[in-house]
């Protein structure tokens, strides 16, 4: 199980070694929204503020 | 301390493609939909509706986003006058209804415009110390260690004491004086005094 950790970890740091040589700014982080009016008001409101 | 945008008109065209590029904000954009969504939250249900069918509901794009392709900044509300025959009623029933929604949307605008400025002022990493429309230049700590009754007070902000967020003495001033956070970056303009020495003189 550690080895697994240390093997995402060491992807993810090349992924973001490989966004930063080709100037590809690395995908922020995904907001998901429920597809509801009135719900997704309220999970962009408790994101931002 | 920076304030948010307040106006209706120029933050529901926005409402849309705040959605849509919710992940790729710059901090203007952050700050919009900050305000903008705080406030939507707190109206009546009918009135979001009201106002998602004119502006969110929009597939007309606006401003085009400069590092988005396809993607929008703002989009263009569909017309009164479309609205009013979707909705069935004349263009001036539907605009007098528009506005006043508008202007419950404003009052709320303002609403939650306050709080989140106050919030601001509480996260300031340094601060100045303000009273009206003076700010306070230098205080004096007693041999005792309590703060003297005598201060002095500037107009000019970038000639105020700073305070750091833990700073006890800050905190005590604002307790006993009522004085109020600002941030020392912010930069006011006060019109100068003239003062007519010959008339003093005579």
């Amino acid at each position: 199980m550690e080895l697994y950790e240390k093997t995402i970890e060491e992807i993810k740091e090349i992924e973001v070694a490989i966004e930063l040589r080709f100037g590809v700014d690395p995908d922020e982080e995904h907001i998901e929204l429920d597809g509801d009016l009135i719900n997704d008001i309220a999970i962009m409101s408790e994101v931002f503020c | 301390m920076e304030n948010y945008c307040i106006h209706p008109q120029r933050l529901l065209p926005q409402w849309k493609a705040l959605v849509e590029n919710r992940s790729h904000l710059d901090e203007g954009e952050k700050r919009s939909a900050k305000i903008l969504f705080s406030a939507l939250k707190e109206m009546d249900k009918e009135d979001i509706q009201f106002l998602s069918a004119k502006y969110y509901q929009s597939e007309q794009g606006g401003r085009e986003h400069p590092l988005r392709e396809g993607y929008y900044k703002t989009y263009k509300p569909i017309s009164d006058q479309k609205m009013a025959i979707v909705s069935g009623i004349t263009s001036d029933k539907y605009r007098e209804k528009r506005l006043k929604v508008e202007n419950r949307l404003r009052a709320k605008l303002l609403e939650v415009n306050h709080k989140l400025l106050a919030i601001d002022r509480e996260n300031l990493e340094v601060y100045v110390l303000k009273l009206g429309d003076l700010y306070l230049k230098d205080y004096e700590i007693s041999s005792l260690g309590y703060i003297s009754k005598e201060f002095t007070f500037t107009q000019e902000s970038e000639k105020a004491t700073k305070f750091d967020k833990s700073s006890k003495v800050g905190m005590e001033l604002i307790r006993t004086m009522h004085l109020t956070k600002e941030n020392p970056s912010k930069t006011e303009w006060f019109p100068i005094l003239w003062i007519d020495m010959e008339q003093i003189v005579n």
